[in-house]
């Protein structure tokens, strides 16, 4: 049986040989390495001086019942980004399978190590800050400590939450997980207030005289959680390990009418076959069509939600719109090349040229837009109209520049993503696939901020006309760095 | 297809884990690479293949270096492992993908899918199985006709007879050496397997840390003295 230390030097020279560092250039990395310490620094100073900021304002404000009463919509939205990002443990337990380790132990450090994360680990950086200033000194010993024992079991279940909505045998409640998320948002939209009464019932109780037990039914429930996500965990391992194997294939009449357009078509037709046969690109586009109706509902923002938005050039709403008209580009743009990394070195030998690959890709993308546009168009000229333009100049934008702008970012995947991974993994994803929103949508608010809608849409425009020199741009990109991109892929591999 | 190596080198950090100065291939033999693991047969075959940058050199595929341009592609095929599969494609649809890279129409692809289907003996791989379903030596065969049947100037295979049953491995020999005898096809392939490579290669290059120690005229006794070679005396 071997030590744990064993196992957690494992973990460590899996982080630090990670072939996906090879990939990346020394500036890079030191980008990566500051934006973290950036973030890291802003979340200790919110933490440390959100009080002072509060009370600037209301000095009668009462800072720990504030934060208290956004807790809960904070874990939520922490849920999300988790359920999105979070790396899970069970691709790193297959090389340990054959060995003569019980499974039980080998699931048990793996869950547990899960929580020594990024998602764990930066909000404590603005929740200790904060405990510290505003409730060490203010409160009791029991009432400070069980109020961070109860952050600490949030965190946890959290953390464990994810895995076990991620596993297959709950993953079928996903009604359930829909209307949840649905009446939350419709709380936040509506200003019912319920998430919030809930969260300062739930967090106010922990600083209350029966604070501990609460702290401690928390604490017990991340136990339980934690042992239940042990056993599905478990369980899967041994549904891999019987190799069942999907569905069989079926011919689609419409692909292969795309595949006759020539090599174009034949890799559009590539492209969408891995979207749809493969689990994980097939999550992404569940997750673009789950999130349209509520992308419609932010955007039009129908009267029984509330009052309308006061202003066309708020913020929320181009963002809603950026959101509603970007298609697929978020959900498999970023990833596109990686998805590939498997067999790159294959498209490298055979006589198929990057311009075709690109445009194959670049279309899509586009494509894709146009055909979110199309399935909103109905709900937008009945309950949005006077959405239309932004939404029409947000949709030309991104079709004709964010479509090659994601293609660039795609072009620097340097690490392979496993198309048909345990249901529980998001290898081969990281931080910066998320960041990529900031240059897509920021030229665009800021184009808006500073001139009108026509500018944003003659850009637009006038992106989708030089798509030729877009894609000759990224062939000759690609053409420089193939080596790089296949080495990487391969050390990943 | 002529190839040609000149003063080529892959040196990853201090190691140089391949160095051939020169090497002349010429057109429609079949060379073989053996060596034992790690000694450079498969930079050897990637660098071919332009798949990875050479430190030092270049290889030229009928004078032109494969670095340069990718008109070479349209007339060599290549199978080195897994990595070359599209496994999300059914075996069918993926021949249909690469013959069409190639220029072949559904007609020509179909019919070479028949002339090459006895090499999968009585696999039901019209059941519409994807081929990371299929087994390992099912998958590496799909690779390895899918490299056969696009008539190349120029084949390239890694150890293709590793994880083939005894018929396959037989009928996979055969197809190689009718190749030779009856088409212009230049054929590199590396291989453990001294009994096959012997059989048909004309030419066999030993290849040891990166350097070719032999470089031999396939004669009745190179199997018996690359046997001897790679023997190892027991202490």
């Amino acid at each position: 049986m071997p030590r744990l230390s064993l196992l957690l030097s494992h973990q460590w020279k899996a982080f630090i040989r990670d072939p996906a560092w090879r990939g990346l250039s020394v500036a890079y990395t030191v980008f990566l390495g500051l934006l973290v310490l950036c973030l890291l620094f802003f979340l200790v100073l919110t933490g440390a001086f959100i009080g002072a900021m509060l009370t600037r304002h209301d000095p009668t404000a009462d800072v720990v019942g504030l934060v208290n009463q956004h807790l809960l919509n904070t874990f939520f939205f922490l849920f999300v980004i988790r359920f999105l990002f979070q790396n899970t443990p069970q691709i790193k337990m297959q090389p340990y399978l054959h060995l003569p380790i019980s499974r039980s132990r080998l699931v048990r450090f793996f869950s547990l190590a899960a929580l020594f994360h990024l998602h764990n680990l930066l909000p404590l950086a603005f929740f200790m800050p904060f405990w510290f200033v505003n409730l060490a000194r203010d409160y009791s010993a029991f009432a400070a400590l069980s109020w961070l024992a109860g952050i600490a079991a949030m965190l946890g279940l959290s953390n464990y939450l994810v895995l076990c909505v991620r596993s297959d045998s709950t993953r079928r409640a996903w009604p359930v997980w829909l209307v949840g998320s649905g009446l939350i948002a419709v709380d936040y939209w509506r200003g019912w207030g319920y998430a919030g009464a809930l969260s300062s019932a739930v967090f106010d109780s922990l600083l209350a005289p029966g604070g501990p037990v609460l702290a401690l039914i928390l604490l017990a429930a991340t136990y339980l959680l934690f042992r239940w996500t042990c056993r599905l965990s478990k369980d899967h391992l041994l549904d891999e390990a019987s190799g069942a194997k999907g569905p069989a294939a079926q011919s689609h009449g419409l692909l292969n009418r795309l595949a006759n357009w020539g090599p174009v078509g034949q890799l559009m037709v590539l492209e969408i076959k891995l979207a749809i046969r493969n689990k994980r690109p097939r999550q992404g586009l569940w997750a673009a069509l789950i999130l349209l109706p509520v992308g419609l509902l932010g955007f039009i923002r129908p009267a029984f939600l509330g009052p309308p938005e006061p202003s066309t050039s708020s913020f929320m709403l181009m963002l809603w719109g950026f959101l509603l008209s970007c298609g697929y580009l978020l959900h498999h743009g970023p990833f596109m090349f990686a998805w590939e990394g498997r067999y790159f070195d294959g498209h490298l030998a055979r006589p198929s040229d990057f311009r075709h690959l690109l445009w194959a890709k670049l279309l899509l993308l586009q494509a894709s837009c146009l055909a979110i546009a199309l399935a909103c168009l109905p709900f937008l000229l009945v309950w949005g109209v006077e959405r239309l333009p932004l939404y029409s100049a947000f949709l030309l934008y991104n079709m004709g520049i964010n479509s090659a702008w994601v293609l660039f970012f795609a072009a620097m995947n340097r690490k392979h993503l496993d198309l048909t991974p345990s249901s529980l993994s998001q290898q081969g994803t990281a931080l910066h696939h998320l960041l990529i929103i900031i240059p897509l949508l920021a030229p665009p608010v800021l184009l808006l901020l500073n001139s009108n809608l026509l500018v944003l849409a003659g850009g637009g425009l006038l992106g989708w006309a030089l798509s030729p020199a877009w894609v000759g741009l990224l062939a000759q990109r690609l053409q420089k760095g193939k080596y790089q991109m296949a080495g990487g892929f391969r050390g990943s591999s | 297809m002529q190839v040609r190596v000149h003063n080529l080198q892959k040196r990853y950090g201090q190691a140089t884990v391949l160095n051939l100065p020169e090497l002349h291939i010429d057109s429609g033999v079949s060379f073989g690479l053996v060596g034992n693991n790690g000694a450079g047969k498969t930079t050897f075959l990637r660098l071919i293949l332009d798949l990875i940058r050479p430190s030092e050199g270049h290889v030229l595929l009928n004078g032109q270096d494969v670095a340069e341009n990718d008109a070479w592609k349209h007339c060599t095929s290549s199978y080195l492992d897994s990595s070359f599969l599209i496994d999300y494609l059914t075996p069918v649809e993926y021949i249909h993908f690469v013959g069409s890279l190639y220029g072949l129409n559904s007609v020509q692809v179909e019919e070479q899918w028949a002339r090459y289907r006895p090499f999968f003996g009585d696999q039901p791989l019209g059941s519409g199985a994807y081929i990371r379903d299929l087994s390992v030596g099912n998958q590496k065969k799909v690779g390895i006709v899918a490299a056969l049947m696009v008539q190349p100037q120029l084949l390239v295979l890694d150890e293709p007879f590793a994880n083939l049953d005894p018929t396959s491995r037989s009928r996979l020999k055969n197809m190689l050496k009718a190749r030779d005898q009856s088409a212009d096809t230049t054929l590199i392939i590396s291989s453990h397997d001294l009994d096959q490579i012997t059989e048909i290669c004309r030419r066999i290059a030993l290849i040891e840390h990166g350097v070719i120690v032999r470089d031999i005229h396939t004669a009745p006794d190179t199997l018996q003295d690359l046997e001897s070679y790679f023997a190892v005396e027991e202490a």
